[in-house]
C-alpha cells in the first residue's frame, strides 16, 4: 500500500506531463495547419486545391528563379503557378505535381525543368516539407523511404513538422502569393575567374528520378496536357566546362520519347551580365531569357 | 557519446536503473566502468590517459601524506608538472613549435622542427584541473586525503562533468561519494528541469545561430558590416547556449544521481562590470583559475601594479587554456586589459569627474550594454579562425555598411533573435532565483514549464548532432 502511494504522485504527475505535452502539440498542430492552408505560400495554395493555372513549371532553383509567373503570365495568357524550389529533386517534383493534378484545375502546359534529374543527394528539401507532410501521401512515403527517422518525428510530433524553414515563408507569403524568387546578382571579376577553373561534374541521370519524371509526363498525357521539358540557360564558361551535356540531353530524349518536347535554352543566353552565378540568371536575365523563349512558350497556347 | 544523441539514452537508460539498485562500493564500480565507457565512446584511445592522470594525482597526493615538508612539495611539483606536461604535450606542442618557427623565421633563422600530429583528447583540459585541484589542495591540507583509488578515479572521471565540466572542486565533491544518494522526487524533477532547460539552451539557442555564424565566421569577405555585427551577437549567444546548456544537462544529471556540482554559468550577460561577468561566466573554471594560480602568484596583495600583472598574467593563460592559437590568448588578454581598466576607473569614480544624475535603471542598461559590446569584441577573436580574418571582420563592421539584403538569410536573423529574446526573458524573470530551480512553483506550473520546453524544442530544435563547442577544449 505505502509502495503504490509513494508511486501513485510521480506516476500522476508524469501522465499529467505527457497528456499536456501531447494535447499541446496536437492543438498547435491543427492551429499551424489552418494557418498554413490560409497562407498564399506556392505549396499552401497547392495543397489547398482550386487553383486555376494555365501554365504549371516544376523543377529545382533553376525552374524556380529562371521561370517567372509575373512574366510568363502574358505569354500563357492566365495565371501561371511555379511550384519549383531550390534544392527540389525529380521525386518530390513528381510527387507535388502529381498532388497539384489532384487538387487542383487541369493546366494546358506543364514545363517542366529537368537538370534536377541527376543525383538527388541527401532529398534535404523533405526535411523542411513537415507542413505538408499531412495532406500528401506521395510526400509521406518519400518521407518514409529517405528521411526514416524524420518520418517518425513528424508523426510523433506535428509541431515538429513546423521546425525548418518552410514556416517563416509561409508567414511571409499569408497574404500575398510569393510569384517570383527575387534573383538580384552579378558575375563579378572575381567570381569569374573561379568559374573559370571550378571543376565541373558531368551531368547524371538517376534512375528513381527517370522514374519520377516519366510518371509526370504520363499523368500529363492521360489528362491531356500538354507537357515539354526544358533546359534553363546556363553561364557560357560554366557550360564550356560541363563537357557531357549533348550526350546527356539526347539520352534524356531518348528515354521520354519523341512526342515529348525538350526545349534547349542551355546555351541562349552567353552574356555574363545576366547571370547571379554559374547556374542561374538573375533579374535581367530572366527578361532576356523569356523574350527569347516567348515563341516556342506561345506555341503551346 | 553526446548528451544530445540517441546512444546516450541508450546508455542513461542502462546506467540510471543499476545505479539506484545498487548500493556503496558497488554502486561506486558501476559509476567508474560507466564513465569509462562514457569516455571511451568518444575515443578509446586515451583512456589511458586519465587513468595516468588519476594514478598520478592521487598517488603523490598520497606520498605527501606520508613526507615531510621537503618531499611534500616536491611531490606537488611531481604532480603539477606532469600532469600539466600531459595537457601540453597534446594540447600545445604544435602550436609552441610552430610559434617557435615563426619567431625564428622573422630573425631570419630556418627551423625545421617536427611538428608532430597529435589529436587532443576529449576533455583533457577538464579532468586536469580536476584532478590539479585535490593535489593543490592536499598540499595545503585544505581537505582530508581519499584513501580509496576506487573513488578517486571515479571523481576525476565522473562522466556527466568528465568532458566539457564543469570542473568540480574535490573538496566539494569527494565528500559527496561517502554517502549513497537514495532517488528522490525532488532530485528527479530538478534534474530533469535542468537537462531540459539545458537541452533547450543547446538544440534551440545554440544549434540554431550556429549555421548562422558558421557562414559568416567562413566566408569573412562575403558580408558586410551588418551581417557581421549580427554574427558576433550571435556567436556570443550560441556559445552561451552551447556551454550553459552542457554544463546544465550535467549537473541536471548530477543532481539526478544525488550529487551537487554547484553552477557553472549566472546569467553572465547581465553583468555590469568584468569581474561580475567572471563570477557569473564558466564559474568553474575562473573560480579555479583565481585560488590556484592569481591568488598564489599573489592576488591583490602586493599593491596595484602587481595585482595588474597578476591579473593579466591570469586571463592570458585563462585564453591558453581554451586553445592552442593566439587568437585565444589575445581574448584572454583583452578580458585581463578589460579588468585592469575597470579596477582603475572605480579607483578615479566617475561621479567626482563627470558630476551626473543617472537613473538606476538606464545605468544598468548602459552598463550590461557596454560590458555585453565588449564582450562581443573578444568573442570575434575567440571565435574566428585566423588572426587575419579576426581583424578583417572588425575592420567590415566599422566601415559602417549595415544594408539589409533580402532573402532566407533574414529568415535565420529573425528567428534567432526571437530566441535571444525568449533567452533573455527567461533569465531576466528568473534572476532572483535560479532558473533551473523550479521546486518553489506549484507542481502545475512546474509541469507546464517542462511540456512548454519540449514544445519549443520540437517546433524551433536543431536535431543535427552538433558537438558542443568547448568539447575541443
Amino acid at each position: 500500500m505505502n509502495i503504490a502511494k509513494t508511486i501513485a504522485k510521480p506516476i500522476s504527475i508524469v501522465s499529467a506531463f505527457l497528456i499536456l505535452t501531447f494535447t499541446g502539440d496536437r492543438i498547435a498542430g491543427i492551429a499551424l495547419e489552418q494557418f498554413t492552408s490560409n497562407s498564399q505560400y506556392r505549396f499552401s495554395r497547392l495543397y489547398a486545391g482550386n487553383e486555376d493555372a494555365t501554365l504549371v513549371v516544376v523543377g529545382n532553383s533553376r525552374a524556380a528563379r529562371d521561370f517567372s509567373p509575373t512574366k510568363l503570365r502574358e505569354i500563357a495568357g492566365g495565371n501561371v503557378n511555379n511550384i519549383g524550389f531550390p534544392g527540389m529533386s525529380m521525386s518530390i517534383a513528381g510527387a507535388m505535381l502529381l498532388d497539384y493534378l489532384d487538387l487542383n484545375q487541369h493546366p494546358k502546359l506543364v514545363l517542366i525543368e529537368i537538370t534536377n534529374i541527376g543525383d538527388p543527394g541527401t532529398h534535404e528539401l523533405l526535411n523542411n516539407l513537415g507542413p505538408f507532410a499531412g495532406q500528401s501521401e506521395r510526400l509521406q512515403s518519400l518521407m518514409e523511404r529517405y528521411i526514416p527517422d524524420k518520418a517518425i518525428f513528424f508523426i510523433v510530433s506535428h509541431l515538429y513538422r513546423y521546425n525548418g524553414d518552410m514556416l517563416p515563408r509561409i508567414l511571409f507569403s499569408f497574404k500575398t502569393p510569393d510569384l517570383d524568387m527575387p534573383s538580384a546578382g552579378r558575375i563579378t571579376p572575381r567570381m569569374r575567374e573561379v568559374l573559370a577553373t571550378r571543376i565541373v561534374e558531368p551531368l547524371d541521370i538517376a534512375k528513381e528520378n527517370v522514374q519520377a519524371l516519366l510518371e509526370m509526363i504520363r499523368a500529363c498525357q492521360e489528362n491531356d496536357i500538354r507537357v515539354a521539358l526544358v533546359v534553363a540557360p546556363y553561364l557560357p564558361i560554366h557550360f564550356d566546362r560541363i563537357g557531357n551535356y549533348l550526350e546527356w540531353r539526347n539520352d534524356i530524349q531518348r528515354i521520354v520519347g519523341n512526342d515529348v518536347p525538350l526545349l534547349d535554352y542551355s546555351v541562349a543566353i552567353n552574356s555574363d551580365q545576366y547571370f547571379r552565378d554559374g547556374v542561374h540568371l538573375n533579374n535581367d536575365g530572366v527578361d532576356a531569357f523569356l523574350t527569347i523563349a516567348n515563341r516556342d512558350l506561345r506555341s503551346f497556347f | 557519446m553526446s548528451f544530445s544523441s540517441l546512444s546516450f539514452i541508450y546508455f542513461s537508460a542502462c546506467f540510471f536503473p543499476l545505479y539506484f539498485l545498487l548500493k556503496g562500493k558497488a554502486r561506486i564500480i558501476l559509476c567508474l566502468i560507466s564513465s569509462y565507457i562514457f569516455y571511451g565512446w568518444w575515443d578509446a584511445r586515451f583512456l589511458g590517459l586519465i587513468a595516468l592522470t588519476t594514478l598520478i594525482a592521487f598517488y603523490t597526493s598520497w606520498a605527501m601524506e606520508h613526507s615531510n615538508q621537503h618531499f611534500r612539495k616536491l611531490f606537488l611539483g611531481i604532480s603539477v608538472v606532469s600532469n600539466l606536461g600531459i595537457l601540453a604535450l597534446f594540447k600545445y606542442f604544435g602550436f609552441f613549435t610552430e610559434s617557435m618557427v615563426e619567431f625564428l623565421s622573422v630573425l631570419n633563422i630556418e627551423a625545421d622542427w617536427p611538428t608532430l600530429n597529435i589529436i587532443l583528447p576529449v576533455g583533457i583540459s577538464f579532468y586536469t584541473f580536476q584532478a590539479l585541484s585535490y593535489t593543490i589542495d592536499r598540499y595545503y591540507q585544505r581537505i582530508e586525503l581519499e584513501e580509496s583509488l576506487l573513488v578517486f578515479a571515479t571523481y576525476v572521471a565522473l562522466f556527466p562533468q568528465l568532458v566539457a565540466g564543469p570542473i568540480v572542486r574535490a573538496s566539494k565533491l569527494l565528500p559527496q561519494f561517502k554517502t549513497d544518494h537514495p532517488l528522490t522526487a525532488n532530485n528527479l524533477a530538478c534534474g530533469l528541469e535542468m537537462v531540459a532547460w539545458g537541452l533547450f539552451l543547446k538544440i534551440v539557442l545554440a544549434d540554431t545561430l550556429g549555421p548562422v555564424v558558421d557562414m559568416r565566421f567562413d566566408n569573412v569577405d562575403a558580408f558586410n558590416s551588418f551581417h557581421h555585427l549580427i554574427s558576433v551577437i550571435f556567436f556570443a549567444f550560441q556559445i552561451y547556449g552551447d556551454f550553459a546548456g552542457y554544463s546544465l544537462i550535467a549537473i541536471g544529471l548530477g543532481r539526478i544521481m544525488g550529487f551537487d556540482f554547484g553552477i557553472n554559468f549566472n546569467r553572465p550577460y547581465f553583468s555590469t562590470n568584468f569581474s561580475e561577468f567572471w563570477n557569473r561566466w564558466h564559474i568553474s573554471l575562473s573560480s579555479w583559475l583565481r585560488d590556484y594560480l592569481y591568488i598564489p602568484l599573489g592576488g591583490n596583495r602586493e599593491g596595484k601594479m602587481k595585482s595588474y600583472r597578476n591579473l593579466m598574467v591570469t586571463m592570458l593563460l585563462g585564453g591558453l587554456w581554451h586553445g592552442a592559437s593566439w587568437n585565444f590568448v589575445f581574448w584572454g588578454f583583452l578580458h585581463g586589459l578589460y579588468l585592469i581598466i575597470q579596477r582603475l576607473i572605480a579607483e578615479t569614480p566617475i561621479s567626482t569627474v563627470l558630476p551626473l544624475r543617472v537613473p538606476v535603471r538606464i545605468s544598468y542598461l548602459f552598463k550590461v550594454a557596454c560590458v555585453f559590446s565588449l564582450t562581443c569584441f573578444a568573442w570575434i577573436f575567440f571565435r574566428s579562425s585566423s588572426w587575419d580574418d579576426s581583424w578583417t571582420i572588425v575592420s567590415i563592421i566599422a566601415q559602417g555598411d549595415f544594408s539589409i539584403t533580402t532573402g532566407g538569410a533574414n529568415i535565420a536573423t529573425a528567428k534567432g533573435f526571437a530566441i535571444i529574446g525568449f533567452v533573455l526573458f527567461v533569465d531576466a524573470m528568473t534572476k532572483n532565483r535560479p532558473l533551473y530551480e523550479l521546486n518553489q512553483l506549484s507542481i502545475p506550473c512546474r509541469v507546464f514549464a517542462m511540456s512548454t520546453l519540449v514544445w519549443l524544442m520540437a517546433f524551433l530544435g536543431t536535431f543535427a548532432g552538433g558537438n558542443f563547442i568547448y568539447f575541443q577544449f
